[in-house]
């Protein structure tokens, strides 16, 4: 079946800095569906990695925390709106501070 | 005369040659339109810096200012701003610190010390509130920002605080910083140099005079709201990892600058990530004094030797004597760091120009009879800190190299300046102008050269809201606000990695400045200082000489060929920047030269305070 046509992709989660180190996992391999919200990605990540509840994922495991952003491909910040993805994409996710 | 509430209302003036000192008057009117910190010292630097001086020469002033925050005890708010004409690039030097040096300064009665003149041998300056004194500092010689600290703090007690030059700033480098409260650094544009140039090794400084609050128990208020902020998501990257932990992500995103900008990733990223090095290496945070933030993460890492250094490692110093010359070994990024802070040099113009050198040997521009037998290739980690103690002293390869990239490149000729990466003199910080286009204008048209913050116009491209083609025209406008913004920040002035825990920055801190002075300052007012003090930045820099050719990114940044992973929007075009830079004189209300209109300057107050 075209993954276009699917309900549900397969896509990784790479996660950074202290993220990272508090799941003790650079990249998470998600089943989420096709059209998604943030929540389809914080709900099956805090599930997995209850540890990032609090420091990363808000405390009711569907956004995250406002010190994090997640970015598709590297390319576009994810919005409170829903996104279309596809199997093989990656959701990046690292602090909203971007200075140094 | 009495100092109002906030202020002192007085600056103090040092000549140097021939020992005088002068206080003089700064009114209310003049303050409350350039603030102070960065907007007082640039002010300053035009009335006290003739036009066309040597950077290195006598009359080059050397301004230290404070602000209004200083002495609230709000958080990140001790800090000062240092102003000189830069000896890298010819226009206006600032740079900032921060910590116990800061409240020191605005102890001893002053909003500002203009240091001008030059002593006839080396000399330990030591201002306790208005009684200046001049000492010997033979025996300091060569003693490196740290060594140097401790024997002035045994010298004149443990109460002064000191900032010092290392060997860098004695030898006249171009890109030598000024250290304070043990390893703070006034890094960017060569002040350091400045301070050489004037036969002072270091400043000691101590006073007792208390800084007046119109409204204490708002501030009060103010604090304690602030402290809990700071301590919550708005500061997360800079309490934990700190910035070094840009690494990773901007190297995931193609906007790490690797090998001199000839790539913008780097492959051997790995082990000096932020990630890594935690696990790795030893590390603890460290505080300047009134931060709840603690943004320095101080690295242990063991030398070949076998001692143990201890260097803090941010994103800036990390990239440029990291990626940006092929490194990435830990430990020598850490000694390398480390070699900087003592000899008391600014690690990104350093990073910046050894990446012009190895590209230059990799190119047979320079050979190994030119660099005393070093192989300077990308990635050699065994020559990096002798070369870096080489400049600081200015032996060998070194005596080239301290001029910064732009003189060494004009010296050694052979098309060697399409490689010298820098922005009006001064060397490129690690985000990539290429994808990061709003950054781009940022870069080009900034008063100090390529300066990531004094716009913090990155901001706008991380949060991709501004990304695609068409709107170049309003990047002009983003980066004026953004510009402006920052003035406010290094003016007022607080640490840029608080601003995340402020819902309306300039509502909050007009509210703040009216209850430290006791005078009206609605958020308009505010963010016009910002305006105002750019402006003269700006007004400095066409004195000096500035033109329109001076607004722009090195060649490389416009040739994208042999980027790896390139795709059509990590091109940056000649003609994309210069429609942005348009956009952003049309946004400044500047003429089409980037010139500043009378009338602009008459709107904003420019030639009244300028006549004060």
């Amino acid at each position: 079946m075209h993954s276009k046509q699917k309900k549900l992709v397969e896509i990784i989660v790479e996660l950074f800095g202290q993220a990272q180190l508090i799941a003790n996992q650079k990249e998470i391999k998600l089943e989420i569906p096709r059209i998604a919200t943030i929540d389809a990605i914080a709900k099956p990540l805090a599930k997995k990695y209850s540890e990032l509840v609090g420091p990363v994922i808000k405390h009711n495991c569907i956004e995250l925390q406002s010190s994090y952003i997640a970015n598709l491909n590297g390319i576009t910040l994810l919005s409170e709106n829903s996104f279309e993805l596809h199997d093989g994409d990656h959701i990046l996710i690292f602090s909203s501070q971007a200075g140094g | 005369m009495m100092g109002g509430f906030g202020y002192h209302n007085k600056a103090l003036h040092i000549n140097l040659s021939n020992e005088q000192t002068q206080e003089i008057h700064i009114d209310n009117e003049v303050l409350d339109l350039i603030i102070g910190g960065t907007g007082l010292a640039t002010y300053l630097l035009y009335k006290y810096c003739p036009p066309n001086a040597e950077p290195l020469e006598p009359s080059n002033p050397l301004i230290f200012a404070s602000s209004p925050l200083v002495g609230t005890r709000l958080t990140t708010s001790s800090k000062f701003a240092i102003a000189t004409k830069s000896p890298l690039t010819g226009f206006i030097g600032d740079s900032l610190s921060s910590s116990y040096m800061a409240l020191e300064l605005k102890k001893t009665g002053y909003d500002a010390i203009i240091i001008s003149g030059k002593r006839k041998s080396p000399t330990l300056l030591t201002i306790e509130n208005s009684l200046v004194r001049f000492m010997d500092a033979k025996q300091l010689l060569t003693k490196t920002t740290s060594q140097t600290e401790q024997q002035v703090k045994n010298l004149v007690g443990k109460k002064f605080s000191v900032c010092s030059i290392g060997p860098a700033g004695e030898n006249l480098v171009r890109f030598a910083s000024i250290a304070n409260d043990g390893g703070r650094q006034a890094g960017r544009t060569g002040v350091g140099a400045v301070m050489g140039s004037k036969n002072i090794k270091a400043i000691a400084i101590h006073g007792t005079n208390k800084t007046n609050i119109y409204d204490e128990s708002s501030i009060n208020r103010i604090r304690e709201n602030l402290h809990t902020k700071s301590l919550g998501p708005a500061t997360e990257k800079y309490r934990t990892l700190g910035t070094i932990s840009n690494m990773s992500v901007f190297n995931r995103l193609n906007v790490l600058p690797s090998y001199n900008f000839q790539q913008t990733k780097f492959e051997n990223i790995e082990p000096i990530t932020a990630e890594k090095t935690a696990l790795t290496h030893k590390f603890g945070s460290a505080h300047c004094a009134n931060c709840t933030i603690g943004c320095e993460k101080i690295f242990t890492s063991s030398s070949k030797s076998g001692s143990t250094i201890k260097s803090r490692l941010e994103y800036e110093t990390a990239y440029a004597l990291g990626p940006l010359i092929g490194i990435s070994d830990p430990d020598t990024l850490i000694e390398s760091s480390h070699l900087c802070d003592q000899l008391g040099l600014d690690t990104i113009s350093t990073g910046a120009t050894i990446a012009w050198a190895m590209e230059s040997y990799e190119k047979g521009v320079l050979k190994q009879t030119d660099t005393d037998g070093l192989e300077l290739y990308f990635g050699n980690e065994k020559i990096v800190p002798k070369l870096i103690t080489m400049i600081a002293e200015q032996k060998g390869i070194g005596r080239l190299l301290s001029q910064g990239s732009k003189k060494s490149s004009e010296q050694i000729g052979k098309s060697s300046d399409a490689w010298a990466m820098h922005v009006k003199g001064l060397e490129m910080p690690g985000y990539d102008p290429r994808k990061l286009k709003t950054m781009a204008l940022g870069l080009a048209v900034s008063t100090r050269g390529a300066c990531h913050n004094r716009s913090s116009a990155y901001e706008s491209d991380f949060s991709f809201i501004s990304n695609t083609q068409n709107d170049q025209l309003d990047k002009g406008i983003i980066t004026k606000k953004s510009e402006d913004y920052s003035a406010v920040m290094d003016s007022l002035i607080w640490c840029k990695f608080v601003r995340k825990a402020f819902d309306d920055f300039y509502e909050e801190s007009s509210y703040i400045y009216s209850s430290i002075t006791g005078r009206e300052c609605l958020p308009k007012q505010l963010e016009e200082s910002g305006e105002r003090i750019n402006n003269l930045k700006k007004l400095f820099n066409i004195r000096e000489g500035w033109d329109i050719s001076d607004d722009t990114l090195p060649s490389r940044i416009f040739d994208s060929s042999n980027l790896n992973d390139s795709n059509q929007d990590d091109n940056l075009t000649r003609g994309e920047l210069n429609t942005m830079i348009s956009s952003y004189y049309i946004a400044r209300g500047w003429t089409e030269k980037g010139t500043i209109p009378k009338s602009k300057i008459q709107s904003l107050s420019l030639d009244y305070i300028l006549k004060k």
